[in-house]
């Protein structure tokens, strides 16, 4: 996973630096204002990270009911985040700033599309692991977390792990945008 | 940690069952055919199918340099009899038409350095030694390694299905450099090829990091008791390093890829700027050629490494097997290993001396460039110190071998030129650069996997490859590729990509040394032709080989039955006591991994003084 | 017929050749001696490798003198930098080649397995391991400090009064221009790129005609691209619709398929068609943004630079004076190539980039040189004169560019000054050739009268005067 992750953040450091070198050498460069939505998703993905944690924490304790509902929790919060991006990406077309447009506005839209690919990624998975969540730990003895598969117990881990890189992420990006 | 201590008893019990059940019955009946040989799941199955895709690849690959190298060694020849394979890609006079030459050296470059050299390599020799070698039943996630073959795969079908456009595949050359990639009207193959490419590579990035993630954690993660990071094999740490650096670079050319793609299909103008072409003056404005250019080289010059760190590590292994010697060096080699991975990701602006970069940041690259001749330069004293005084024997995986030292000196020295970026105004983009990456990379790399295809192909088919037509392998390659290269040094003003340079009295002076290597060329195809009749015809009908470890080598392959099964080995897996590379130590022919050391022995490379003493000690013993 | 002969003689002679390949492995095997198998072969192979050394130090050597006549000699100030370095690089590697493929081979010769010999086991020396890292470093050092030193003269800043002149790259031809008489490059827009304006120099008639070819102008007679696109689109439905109708009645298969193809091109034509009448829209809209009322205020100066461009058709270049090229491209990348000057920049779109060099050698010098070159003595076909005789500077694209790459080529002349001089005056502003085909309605007191006339009677007039005109244009 944290392979992967080194991956990830190669690619988005690529376009990062792709911007900044961009816009050290382009004199039309578009100043933006970056939609308030995106500052809204910020705080939603910040709080699913932390009810993605809480899901961890509880599921280590083997407290399924609270696990189960903080799966749940996290899991809306994150599909909340996707709807909120293209909710900023329609503010940004109203504004005038289009994919076609100026290269900064490209920039934007790509490196904010290719985030929103991750966390829909992160979503489906966590769509997966609600239903476990709810599927799994029926019978008594499973609740026992030495009975659960060492595979499984890992599966949470690293879904955790990977909600918390794209959020860091997009907060990343957030205040890249904001500082440029 | 202990999670993954857990993981690894884990997935251990798992496979132990298996080797079980199947340990003694070879014929493997409990499973298909499809699910043992087509999605398998064990490594050595996954290797054998990137090493045989990767010599489809190479055919295909050097079957298009044959083309293009007639074009140049004979531009009036009558190529009209080509036209039943090749259509309307003959000219009505007879001749390779001018942008299927271009697509024919585009996907030539392509081919070799990706498919071939970078899947064909590594992905064959990762996934064949890295679990043999460190001790572990298979990679650490079988699935995903079968995912990283079958996007190869797919990534190989959509690259072969290009050559079928009407517009023909990309042509843009395999840096692929916008905007003549990037504007449909700029070339034929950027109409459509392009996008095939694009794709095909993204799908092929996948498959890479795919490979990476799970070679990676195997080295990391399942060695066997007493395998530590200094006890490893050389290969292996190549591989490991080879991983870390695709695993950095891939995703950069990701980037770009996908940059580039939303250039071509959504009108964005990252790479374009007031471009006026076909009559029209285009609306794109603000972007830079140049970025891409600096994307693709972030990953171009790793990739060069990619390419030849496997080779450099499968080449110590041969070379201190078969002369019976500890490779000399081996903490030099391991940290020379390391420079030459963090170096080859601050260089790659040694590419764009004469793109107009500003000259003071090109000096920056000159010096980086120059100091990655230093661990490089390294390695071949290391390996040449091996040689001496060992007992040598020459098959052909040794000869092959020796074959890429002398390749890797040869094409190396020519890079000080280039790295110099004074000296690269004259020669960038000339058949110098085409002369010193062939010689450094291309036919070195090759090499280097014939060394290795030679020195496991009995492990991995239980079969010897026919020795005589191994030898007669080598020396029609090593006399081919020194007859194409060398002589290309000489054409140090010709333009590169050039399907025929008649229109300057300055070019034209090369024509009889033109034909003269592309006969050389031809000839080096058929030697390569034979290699895999051999390759073919061995594995159903070769020599069986009858012992277990044929080159009284030490690594821990060699301690796996003689065609082992899914899961290695059949008992338990063997603990490793010592390094690799005890041969002719205190009198004895070789010590294998498995020995434990014996009380007066000490370690490698845990006391300074050891060569000394042991060679005074020998000495002795032999006086 | 034969074909097939050969093919199966040479099919035979191949199995002949593996049959016996395999009964020597079987050979071998049978014997059951491996090791003095392996020690035959060994030494075999050594031996091999050792003659193959031999050879190949022979043929190292042997091409330098034997490709001697093919080098090119060096004819720029910067370039006798480049090939010092170069000499100075290949004696070091040279050097390191020779020797590390000697001890290479000459170890495995040496050191070839003998049945019962053991090897030494000699595994480390940090003596040795430190003595060949720092060796190399330091050679590389001296290498890269030269190197850098090189560099920086090569790309530091030109002289102020060097000679300027521009190279434009397209698809698939080099456009050069000169400042005219006023020292000065006209300024340039790709917006205004026209058959009458190949590179685009903005001056305010062009951007009046460019407007009028892409609008039209009723009044001049000018139908206008974007109208003429328009009334196309209007047309197709109906021209596709005949075609089908046609296709439908014709039986005969062959007339159909290309009639088939006729209908194809059409209706691509169609699709495309809005792509094209929206470019040029945009195309328009850019012009008419810019270039407004306050734009010709604060540039009225800078727009007249450009009715004295000289757009020849050969590069001259007097000797040992420092030209500035400006170096820009069209479309995709390009690359300025002299091979004999050592000059080499890309030329990339939206970015122009330039290159200073000092030309040491005439054309007619270096014809005089090759005189004595046996390639250059020899005729081309269909030719009567040597090489030599007919020898130029040439000019290359020496970046990928499309189908036409190796087409680009382009004459450089290097000549005395006053034969430069001379040239220079011969030469008319590429303005005084098309301004009166342009579609404006009439020029504008900043442009000069065409005087097309005028200037062709000029340069046919006695050499003599050339000189007068040329001090007049530098003060
Ligand atoms: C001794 C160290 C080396 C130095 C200083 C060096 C330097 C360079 C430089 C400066 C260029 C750019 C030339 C140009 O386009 O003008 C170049 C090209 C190249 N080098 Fe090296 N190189 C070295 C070793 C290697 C190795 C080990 C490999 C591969 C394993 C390699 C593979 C390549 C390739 C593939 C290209 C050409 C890429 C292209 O333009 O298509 N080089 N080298
Ligand atoms: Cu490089
Ligand atoms: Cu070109």
């Amino acid at each position: 996973m944290w392979l992967a992750i080194v991956a990830m953040v190669m690619m988005f450091a690529a376009f990062t630096s792709a911007y900044v070198v961009k816009k050290a050498d382009v004199s039309n460069w578009l100043v933006f204002e970056l939609p308030v939505m995106f500052s809204y998703s910020a705080v939603i993905i910040v709080i699913s990270s932390i009810c993605m944690q809480l899901a961890y924490i509880t599921f280590r304790r083997n407290r399924i009911g609270l696990h189960r509902l903080f799966m749940v929790a996290t899991f809306f919060l994150g599909a909340t985040f996707l709807v909120l991006q293209v909710l900023g990406w329609q503010e940004l077309k109203a504004e005038g700033i289009l994919l076609k447009g100026n290269v900064a506005g490209s920039f934007l839209y790509v490196i904010s599309g290719a985030h929103f690919l991750h966390v829909a990624g992160g979503v489906i998975a966590l769509l997966v692991f609600v239903i476990l969540a709810f599927t799994r730990y029926n019978k008594p003895e499973d609740t026992l977390l030495e009975n659960i598969h060492p595979d499984k117990q890992i599966g949470v881990e690293l879904m955790a792990t990977y909600w918390h890189f794209v959020d860091v992420l997009w907060l990343y990006l957030f205040f890249f945008f904001q500082m440029s | 940690m202990s999670q993954e201590t857990t993981i690894r008893e884990n997935l251990e019990t798992h496979i132990d069952e298996h080797a079980h059940d199947h340990g003694h019955d070879h014929h493997d009946h409990h499973q298909s055919f499809i699910s043992k040989y087509i999605f398998s799941t064990d490594h050595k199955v996954i290797a054998k199918q990137f090493l045989i895709t990767g010599i489809i690849w190479a055919i295909v690959g050097g079957g298009l340099s044959v083309l293009f190298r007639i074009q140049l060694g004979y531009p009036d020849a009558d190529l009209n009899w080509m036209r039943p394979f090749l259509g309307k890609w003959i000219t009505p006079e007879g001749h390779i038409a001018p942008e299927f030459y271009n697509a024919l050296i585009t996907m030539h470059g392509t081919i070799l350095v990706f498919f071939v050299l970078t899947a064909g390599l590594s992905g064959t020799f990762s996934n064949y030694l890295i679990p043999l070698m460190v001790g572990a039943r298979d990679m650490a996630s079988g699935f995903i390694n079968m995912l990283s073959y079958w996007f190869f795969f797919l990534s190989s079908v959509v690259m072969a299905a290009s050559f079928f456009l009407a517009t023909g595949p990309a042509s843009g050359g395999w840096t692929a450099y916008p905007p003549l990639n990037a504007l449909p009207q700029a070339a034929t193959g950027s109409v459509l090829g392009v996008d095939y490419w694009l794709l095909s590579i993204v799908l092929f990035i996948v498959s890479v990091l795919l490979g990476g993630l799970n070679y990676i954690t195997t080295v990391i993660n399942l060695r066997t008791r007493g395998m530590k990071m200094f006890r490893l094999p050389l290969p292996i740490w190549a591989f490991f390093l080879t991983a870390v650096i695709g695993l950095l670079s891939f995703p950069v050319l990701l980037s770009a890829g996908v940059l580039m793609l939303f250039d071509r299909n959504l009108g964005t103008s990252f790479y374009l700027d007031q471009i006026y072409i076909g009559g029209e003056a285009l609306a794109n404005a603000g972007g830079s050629p140049i970025l891409y250019q600096h994307l693709f080289w972030f990953l171009g010059h790793p990739e060069v490494y990619i390419i030849i760190l496997p080779a450099m590590g499968i080449v110590s292994e041969v070379l201190s097997v078969h002369s019976r010697k500890p490779i000399f060096g081996y903490t030099a080699m391991v940290y020379s290993l390391l420079a030459i991975t963090v170096l080859s990701f601050i260089v790659w602006a040694h590419h764009m001396f004469v793109t107009g970069m500003n000259p003071f940041i090109g000096s920056i690259f000159v010096i980086f460039t120059l100091i990655i001749a230093v661990p490089s330069a390294v390695k071949v004293f290391n390996w040449l110190t091996t040689l001496w005084r060992g007992n040598i024997k020459l098959n052909p995986a040794m000869l092959f071998a020796i074959g890429f030292v002398s390749l890797f000196i040869s094409g190396g020295v020519t890079g000080i030129f280039l790295g110099n970026s004074s000296i690269d105004v004259e020669l960038h983009d000339t058949y110098f650069v085409v002369a010193h990456f062939h010689l450094v990379m291309g036919v070195a790399a090759f090499f280097g996997m014939f060394a290795g295809v030679y020195h496991w192909f009995p492990k991995m088919f239980g079969r010897h490859l026919n020795s005589t037509l191994g030898y007669i392998h080598f020396w029609g390659t090593i006399i081919c590729a020194y007859l194409i290269f060398y002589p290309m040094h000489f054409e140090y003003m010709l333009p590169r990509r050039y399907p025929t340079h008649a229109g300057f009295d300055t070019f034209g002076m090369f024509a009889q040394l033109n034909e003269f290597i592309t006969i050389a060329a031809i000839a080096s195809f058929a030697f390569q032709l034979m290699f895999v009749f051999n390759f073919f015809y061995s594995i159903w009908y070769g020599r069986k080989l009858r012992v277990q470890n044929p080159y009284h080598a030490n690594t821990l392959e060699w301690t796996t039955p003689i065609r082992p099964g899914h899961g290695n080995w059949d008992g338990e897996i063997p603990t490793v006591y010592r390094w690799a590379y005890d041969y002719s130590k205190h009198g004895r022919d070789f010590i294998p991994q498995t020995e434990p050391l014996s009380a007066y022995e000490l370690e490698h490379g845990e006391h300074g003084d050891e060569s000394d003493s042991d060679i005074i000690q020998h000495e002795k013993h032999n006086g | 017929m034969t074909g097939w002969l050969i093919f199966i003689a040479v099919l035979l002679v191949l199995i002949v050749l593996f049959q016996v390949t395999r009964t020597l492995d079987l050979v071998s095997q049978l014997r059951g001696d491996d090791d003095r198998q392996l020690e035959q072969n060994t030494k075999l192979h050594a031996t091999g490798l050792f003659i193959f050394m031999v050879l190949g130090i022979i043929g190292f050597f042997w091409s330098f003198r034997h490709y001697s006549d093919t080098n090119i000699p060096v004819a720029s100030e910067h370039g006798v930098y480049i090939h010092n370095m170069f000499i100075a690089t290949l004696i070091v590697t040279g050097i390191v080649f020779v020797v590390c493929n000697v001890l290479l081979f000459v170890f495995v010769y040496m050191y070839r397995y003998r049945k019962g010999r053991q090897a030494v086991h000699f595994a480390h020396s940090n003596k040795l391991e430190f003595i060949w890292t720092v060796i190399p470093t330091i050679v590389l050092t001296g290498l890269v400090v030269f190197g850098l030193q090189a560099w920086t003269k090569i790309t530091g800043p030109s002289s102020n009064d060097a000679l300027v002149f521009e190279m434009t790259g397209q698809q698939f031809f080099w456009t050069s221009r000169y400042p005219g008489a006023d020292g000065k490059l006209g300024l340039r827009d790709y917006n205004l790129i026209c058959p009458e304006n190949p590179l685009g120099v903005v001056t305010k008639e062009y951007v009046e005609h460019r407007l009028n070819l892409l609008e039209g102008n009723a009044a001049l007679g000018v139908m206008g691209e974007i109208p003429s696109l328009q009334k196309r689109k209007e047309e197709l439905p109906a021209l596709i619709a005949n075609l089908e109708a046609e296709i439908a009645k014709r039986p005969n298969r062959y007339k159909k398929e290309e009639l088939e193809a006729e209908l194809e091109t059409l209706e691509d034509e169609l699709e495309d068609i809005d792509d094209k009448i929206k470019i040029r829209m945009l195309n328009v809209e850019r012009i008419k943004n810019k270039y407004t009322e306050d734009y010709y205020m604060a540039n009225s100066e800078a727009m007249t630079w450009g009715y004295d461009d000289i757009l020849p058709s050969q590069l001259h270049l007097p000797v040992n004076k420092e030209a500035l090229a400006k170096i820009t491209a069209l479309d995709v990348l390009h690359d300025f190539d002299v091979p004999h000057m050592k000059v080499k920049m890309d030329a990339v779109p939206g970015m122009p980039t330039s290159f200073k060099f000092t030309p040491t050698i005439t054309t007619a010098e270096m014809r005089q040189t090759l005189s004595s070159n046996p390639i250059w003595q020899k005729v081309k076909e269909g030719d009567t004169d040597p090489m030599w005789m007919n020898f130029n500077y040439e000019v290359a694209c020496a970046e990928l560019c499309g189908v036409g790459h190796s087409a680009m080529k382009y004459i450089l002349v290097v000549e005395t000054e006053a034969e430069y001089e001379a040239w220079l005056a011969a030469q008319t502003p590429y303005w005084n050739a098309v301004a009166s085909s342009l579609k404006i309605s009439g020029l504008s007191e900043l442009a000069p009268r065409p005087v097309v006339e005028e200037a062709a009677s000029d340069s046919t007039a006695a050499p003599a005067a050339a000189d007068t005109t040329a001090i007049a244009i530098n003060y």
